[in-house]
């Protein structure tokens, strides 16, 4: 077995992803890195993610950055066939991730309907504000949630009004919180060897993101740190230096360290500043008085003309903390960054390749590697209906029923193959 | 002489910098390779005097010396050849104080 080919962590595991969007799909993707087996169920019309711009070769950008390492069945669930094979993929999963968006099944009712049959079966439910109170039934989205869980305080200007963090935490976060709720759930399985169902919303997620913020404003007045760095402090965009920016801080090192920045820095005097005591912690990073000084900071690299890594030298060898404030450019060049090989190519689903991220995990026995690219519309239907014991007659009436959809163009074949004897579906005899 | 917190001298026996960290009330007698030491000037050091051999163990930049009899402090921010004392008693090299870390 040549090194990265042994077995994912959740190899022989399969997934049913029943969801669109941000977070049961980055969930799923998670899932299909670690090994599992991720069926994507779509509507006919695709994944409502698949038309979401920017578009990167036909594709969007956002759905090509979550589906990774999944197969993709087309299916009207609405039709009573496309109900039975429904019912035949959830009989043979273990996991299911369903979003009660996608309307493909009754969120409720389903999972009792499937144990039923499936007494194994992990079911995980995704939804935006949890499946009871008030809000139960109201329809989500990034910005809501953001703003409900008071995330939108932590960006923006002291005073001024509130600000979408530009990532979708919530929905991304919220994935990792539904793979990890299904691991747990699959560990639990494995010793009792029932499955059960578990509920995973994204403002709960948020909320715990944030739940160093709730304890800590208990006594707002005796905390100093993130209280103020993120409620009444301008954004943070580094330190300024001859060709930059950087952010540095002090947390670790002894007082022979902090005398010498000074001296290096021609900040001595300000060694009894009473906000620089405390050998730097009070006047760095998240510290007391460390927006108040920062300007103190800048003038004396810029006396010194300091550049960023000349900044970055300083300071690590006071044994500081200090990087560059990257850019996407800036990123993809990043010497930490290129050795890791995070940024990584990703078969594009119509040919060429494509930037992603590698799966963060690093196991010492297991692969997280990109098996297959994210896959067209339907790309899988034929050969997974068919591995779920449905006639190549059937499949063809459901196709031509617009139950069941494939690819409708002809450069998809075999793009995202990687069949162990290097034949394509076509080849496979799975796409007619 | 006082010595006021964040006061800066400079030896007339060497190239010795300090600023004192933690001055001191009552009048005391700073010294430098033996000589008395005098407030820095914008003129830079003027070595006046000459280097005592009993007080010529040199300063270290960066290092801070003090009598904790006394509780002087001060740091070195430019080295020299002679050696801190107020009189005739040498003022201690101090050991660098590790910092709890926060992470």
């Amino acid at each position: 077995m040549r090194p990265g080919d042994e077995p994912g962590p959740l190899a022989g595991t399969r997934v049913l992803e029943i969801a669109q969007g941000v977070s049961g799909p980055f969930a799923g993707m998670r899932l299909g890195d670690c090994g599992a087996d991720v069926i994507k169920l779509e509507p006919v019309t695709g994944d409502y993610l698949r038309a979401l711009p920017p578009i990167v070769r036909g594709e969007s950008a956002v759905f090509l950055s979550l589906n990774r390492n999944k197969r993709s069945v087309a299916l009207d669930t609405r039709a009573d066939a496309g109900r039975a094979v429904l019912a035949r993929l959830v009989a043979e999963a273990d996991v299911v991730i369903e979003d009660w968006r996608s309307g493909m099944l009754d969120a409720r009712d389903g999972y009792e309907a499937a144990r039923e049959c499936n007494p194994r079966l992990v079911w995980c439910t995704v939804s935006p504000f949890g499946e009871e109170g008030p809000m139960c039934d109201q329809p989500g989205a990034e910005l809501v949630v953001q703003a409900i869980s008071d995330y939108t305080n932590s960006v923006g200007s002291a005073g001024a009004p509130p600000v979408r963090v530009g990532a979708d935490i919530a929905g991304l976060n919220t994935g990792v919180f539904v793979s990890q709720a299904i691991t747990a759930a699959l560990f639990a399985r494995a010793r009792s060897g029932e499955g059960q169902r578990v509920s995973v919303s994204q403002l709960g997620s948020l909320l715990h993101m944030r739940g160093v913020m709730w304890t800590s404003m208990s006594s707002p007045d005796d905390w100093f740190g993130m209280f103020n760095d993120h409620y009444t402090r301008d954004p943070d965009h580094g330190y300024a230096t001859a060709d930059g920016s950087v952010y540095w801080g002090l947390r670790r090192g002894d007082s022979e360290d902090w005398d010498r920045l000074l001296i290096e820095l021609g900040l001595v005097d300000r060694i009894t500043d009473p906000r620089f005591e405390g050998y730097g912690r009070d006047a760095t990073s998240v510290g007391r008085y460390a927006h108040e000084v920062k300007s103190v900071w800048e003038e004396a690299f810029a006396a010194k003309g300091m550049t960023t890594a000349e900044v970055i030298d300083l300071v690590l060898s006071i044994r500081g903390d200090a990087v560059p404030f990257n850019d996407y450019e800036t990123l993809v060049r990043d010497s930490q960054i290129t050795h890791l090989d995070a940024l990584i190519d990703v078969p594009h689903p119509r040919g060429g390749t494509f930037k992603a991220v590698r799966h963060d995990a690093v196991f010492s026995a297991s692969s997280t590697r990109i098996r297959s690219g994210p896959p067209l519309l339907g790309e899988h239907t034929v050969p997974v209906l068919r591995e779920a014991g449905v006639s190549p007659t059937d499949i063809e009436s459901l196709i031509n029923a617009g139950t069941a959809a494939i690819p409708n163009d002809d450069d998809w074949k075999g793009v995202n193959d990687e069949a162990d004897d290097g034949r394509t579906s076509a080849e496979h005899g799975v796409y007619h | 002489m006082r010595l006021t917190t964040g006061e800066r001298l400079q030896s007339t026996a060497c190239t010795t910098e300090i600023i004192v960290i933690k001055g001191v009330a009552e009048d005391v007698d700073l010294r430098c390779g033996g000589s008395p030491m005098v407030p820095s000037s914008a003129e830079g050091n003027g070595q006046t005097a000459d280097l005592s051999a009993d007080f010529s163990g040199g300063s270290l930049l960066g290092k801070r010396y003090g009598l904790a009899s006394v509780g002087l402090e001060v740091l070195v921010t430019k080295p020299g050849d002679g050696t801190l004392s107020l009189g005739d008693e040498a003022l201690a090299m101090e050991m660098p104080r590790e910092l709890p870390s926060s992470d």
